[in-house]
């Protein structure tokens, strides 16, 4: 028969990725087509031995994404991911021409491009163009082999004084040493070994065993992990001490109990990878444990709306932080985290004089497991300016130690966390790092909750590819690396506590950047 | 790397002025020439209720906006030129003057003592916060003139040249004073100018330091936030700051001030075995990281009453301490004390991060 063109294959995608076998190398275990969740890999019979099929793996050229599961898991190391060759030839085009034929294809027509972890643009990083300063002959810098290093931060509300002074008063002659208002009259504070905290991604968005490997981490390493918008499932209870638990506009499992399995509670407001936009959890992932954990019926869609239904503008804010701070007897530090936007710096000072204790701020490459790619790729603003600026404007009207403040949104490292920490940040949130540090090749596709590593999945037979011990010591090595490394970076800056690094620009200078990014960032040009 | 030096007598005698001259001329090699200077207190017993300002103008014009502007503010006792003389190494110096005078512009008939708050503006404020905000908007507005010191009954005397060079100009040899520190600098961060030379001071601290901060910026962003503009161009400058902020503004004691300033580390604290103590530490530590001064330094600091010898808690520089009876002298090197106190009974290394707290007898740190 003759073959007939056909106008919807107009619109397929040239293949982009594709895995290529050694067939020389191939024992034909076929342990590849079992561990691709895509549909990327089947087995083909070869040849027929005594009877019995052989058979070699076969690329669909479909459905790869480069997870690299394949690949990683390939006994005889027979597999490599490759780009595929076909040529876009107009280079204005070339990023979109896929996803515009995916937009008309006959098989999902007009829909909104969905994608998953952060802004993967070619935008500038900021981090990229700062330098660290380092001490030469007028000053030593620090063996942190040899003197103690200290990373131990707090977060949470520091205004305080010594009771009976205010500031323009003359004093009436000095206290006594030590006399400190009671412990239980300080506002409460988060006290971390290390100023990384695991960012928040909800039960739904990743499972069960991710999360318990992120709250036995953050145990061990004395640091906190957050559970995200999706409720706290009962098997995390036993953590509390170390959970940060959210908030958010779909209320998501909170109740009374919920309140009490933790250390701080967080409004989310805003996500960096989604400025101003909800979430959808699909119905067919709401399992028996996700019902639950959320209280919302089995099988139902979990609707996250775009904004709190109860918050239209910052005096609304105030009365949740305070009937959270209520329900919490004032014994808890309470967050409030946003999306870094254009006018960050009043929205953070409004966060503050409306009583939060901690206000978290997600840049525009902060992480998602499901966001409309046009969200992700061009609304919000990046973590570096929005910290910078964020932490001048509390500087300028005062306030500046009525919170504090975690960056999130982008850090791929240790020199990451501690550009964020100069640039005016009291922590940062890791997210896509935890995920990494699981062994996700970053593919963007968590959405499709058919996450090959068995992270961004509840699928049952997927999520026992994530072996919780293993998960635990591989997050548990990440952050003692980054914290040693840090530790290094402050040696060489002469500097042994964090806390004298928070907001300290002198520290930094800047490369290749204008005067004005100079100038939001604060930094000055290296050479001055 | 830098020279300091100081002593005081707690049982209120006079130190003499040519001894800590010769004191930190035997530091010579620790400066460069590039700054020199020295506080002393006790030194204008008749006009004690005075502010005594210190000042250095550039020219003529800056002598004459410094006069207008602080005329337009301060009800002025005595105006004056600084008494110097020529001294050999100190080519050219700043016209220097000196005032005594007093916030708001009142008249002398007014019993001083009566007055202790003025209305400026919006409302009712100290004397003290008054003359502080005074040296702020003067130093930012008065372009050419700066001030050296504003405290009552004390004085800073300070320039670019060797210290003895400087202590002769300001004809120190001839002047007692119950408390003295010096310094004799070799600039590694910032060019020398005369304001730029140790000590710092405001109102009655002052402050002389051998080390860097590099914990500048963040001291200087949360001191920016309570009024105290760091516009000297120097680390220094944030240590008498922290001392008035802590100290005068928020009525703490000296110790929980030293503490703010250099605690113990985290691993010392826990150990703490007093418990009320470790409380007190680890509760400042807590709330005030910003105030913290890290870095290598060793530092001096006095407000007339006290005087205060602090390291880093690495011990980063060197300062020792010597006890002759009433008198304690702390000085970067020991040669000093060969001059100022030859028959010391006792002479002994500061520790890293254990403030050493002198203060004159009868005196108590808080009320």
């Amino acid at each position: 028969m003759q073959p007939e063109l056909d106008m919807e294959r107009n619109y397929k995608r040239p293949v982009k990725y594709y895995p290529v076998f050694d067939l020389d190398r191939c024992n034909r275990c076929g342990l590849c087509a079992t561990a691709c969740t895509w549909g990327e890999i089947s087995m083909r019979v070869e040849r027929v031995i005594d009877g019995k099929p052989v058979c070699v793996p076969f690329a669909n050229k479909s459905s790869c994404g480069a997870c690299h599961y394949c690949e990683k898991q390939c006994p005889e190391d027979a597999i490599t991911i490759v780009e595929g060759p076909n040529p876009v030839t107009h280079r204005y085009w070339e990023g979109d021409i896929r996803n515009l034929y995916r937009q008309v294809d006959p098989a999902h027509p007009g829909h909104v491009l969905l994608i998953s972890t952060g802004a993967d643009s070619g935008a500038i990083s900021y981090f990229d163009h700062l330098m660290f300063d380092a001490c030469q002959v007028t000053n030593p810098p620090i063996d942190p082999l040899r003197e103690p290093m200290e990373l131990k931060t707090f977060l949470g509300r520091r205004e305080y004084y010594n009771g009976l002074v205010s500031a323009g008063q003359e004093s009436a002659g000095r206290l006594s040493a030590g006399s400190l208002k009671n412990d239980q009259q300080l506002p409460p504070v988060l006290e971390l070994d290390t100023p990384i905290l695991f960012s928040a991604m909800s039960f739904g968005s990743i499972n069960l065993r991710v999360q318990i490997a992120e709250a036995r981490a953050a145990g061990i390493l004395g640091t906190f992990w957050n559970a995200g918008e999706g409720g706290l499932h009962k098997s995390l209870h036993e953590y509390r001490d170390r959970t940060i638990v959210q908030v958010a506009s779909g209320r998501f499992g909170v109740n009374p109990g919920f309140f009490k399995h933790c250390s701080a509670v967080e409004i989310k407001i805003g996500q960096g990878a989604k400025p101003g936009i909800g979430g959808h959890l699909p119905g067919e992932k709401v399992t028996d444990q996700i019902s639950e954990t959320r209280m919302i019926p089995m099988g139902s869609d979990a609707l996250s709306p775009a904004p709190h239904h109860d918050i239209y503008s910052i005096e609304d804010l105030r009365q949740l932080i305070y009937a959270i701070k209520e329900a919490t007897r004032y014994e808890k530090p309470v967050s409030v985290k946003v999306s870094a936007v254009h006018n960050i710096a009043a929205i953070v000072s409004g966060i503050a004089r409306a009583g939060a204790d901690i206000i978290a701020i997600d840049g525009f490459r902060g992480g998602t497991g499901a966001a409309p790619r046009r969200i992700r790729q061009s609304m919000g603003i990046p973590i570096e300016l929005a910290i910078s600026a964020a932490d001048r404007r509390l500087r300028e009207e005062r306030i500046r130690h009525h919170v504090s403040l975690v960056a999130a949104g982008g850090i791929r490292n240790s020199a990451d966390v501690l550009k964020a920490i100069c640039l005016g940040a009291n922590a940062v949130y890791v997210g896509t790092a935890v995920l990494v540090a699981l062994g996700c090749g970053l593919c963007q596709r968590c959405y499709a909750s058919k996450c090959s590593y068995g992270i961004t999945t509840n699928r049952a037979d997927l999520v026992q590819r994530i072996n919780i011990d293993v998960a635990t010591d591989s997050l548990i090595s990440l952050v003692r690396a980054w914290s040693e490394e840090i530790k290094e970076l402050m040696g060489g800056m002469g500097i042994n506590t964090i806390g004298s690094l928070v907001g300290n620009r002198e520290r930094l200078r800047g490369l290749h950047l204008t005067t004005q990014e100079l100038d939001v960032l604060g930094v000055k040009q290296a050479g001055e | 790397m830098c020279g300091i030096v100081g002593g005081m007598d707690t049982d209120r005698g006079m130190l003499k002025g040519s001894d800590f001259i010769e004191a930190i001329r035997l530091q010579h090699d620790r400066g460069n020439g590039q700054g020199g200077g020295f506080a002393a207190y006790g030194i204008y017993p008749e006009l004690s209720e005075y502010y005594a300002l210190h000042i250095a103008c550039d020219n003529e014009s800056a002598a004459q906006k410094s006069d207008d502007f602080i005329r337009a503010h301060l009800y002025i006792k005595i105006a004056e030129d600084m008494p110097t003389k020529d001294v050999k190494g100190i080519d050219w110096h700043p016209l220097l003057k000196r005032y005594f005078c007093f916030p708001g512009p009142s008249n002398e008939d007014l019993k001083l003592s009566n007055l202790s708050r003025t209305f400026v503006g919006e409302g009712w404020e100290g004397l003290d916060a008054y003359m502080k905000r005074f040296v702020f908007d003067f130093n930012r507005f008065v372009d050419g003139a700066y001030i050296l010191s504003c405290g009552k009954n004390m004085g800073v005397f300070k320039g670019v040249g060797y210290p003895e060079e400087i202590g002769e100009f300001f004809l120190l040899d001839r002047m007692e004073a119950s408390v003295w520190i010096a310094h004799s600098r070799f600039p590694t961060n910032t060019q020398s100018w005369w304001g730029g030379a140790h000590p710092f001071s405001l109102l009655e601290w002052s402050v002389v330091h051998n080390g860097e901060i590099t914990s500048y910026g963040v001291n200087r962003n949360y001191l920016e936030m309570f009024g105290y503009d760091c516009l000297l161009r120097t680390d220094t400058e944030v240590i008498s700051y922290l001392f008035d902020l802590f100290i005068r503004e928020r009525g703490m004691s000296l110790q929980d001030a030293c503490t703010i300033l250099s605690p113990p580390l985290w691993e010392d604290i826990e150990r703490m075995e007093n418990k009320e103590e470790k409380r007190r530490v680890a509760t400042l530590r807590r709330y005030y990281p910003e105030a913290l001064l890290n870095g290598p330094f060793a530092i001096l600091v006095s407000n007339g009453t006290e005087l205060i010898a602090m390291n880093d808690n690495l011990k980063l520089r060197p300062l020792v301490a010597a006890q002759d009876g009433d008198r304690f002298y702390f000085s970067s090197e020991e040669c000093s004390f060969e001059v100022l106190c030859p028959a010391r009974e006792r002479t002994w290394m500061l520790e890293g991060g254990k403030p050493e707290i002198v203060r004159i007898k009868g005196v108590p740190d808080a009320a």
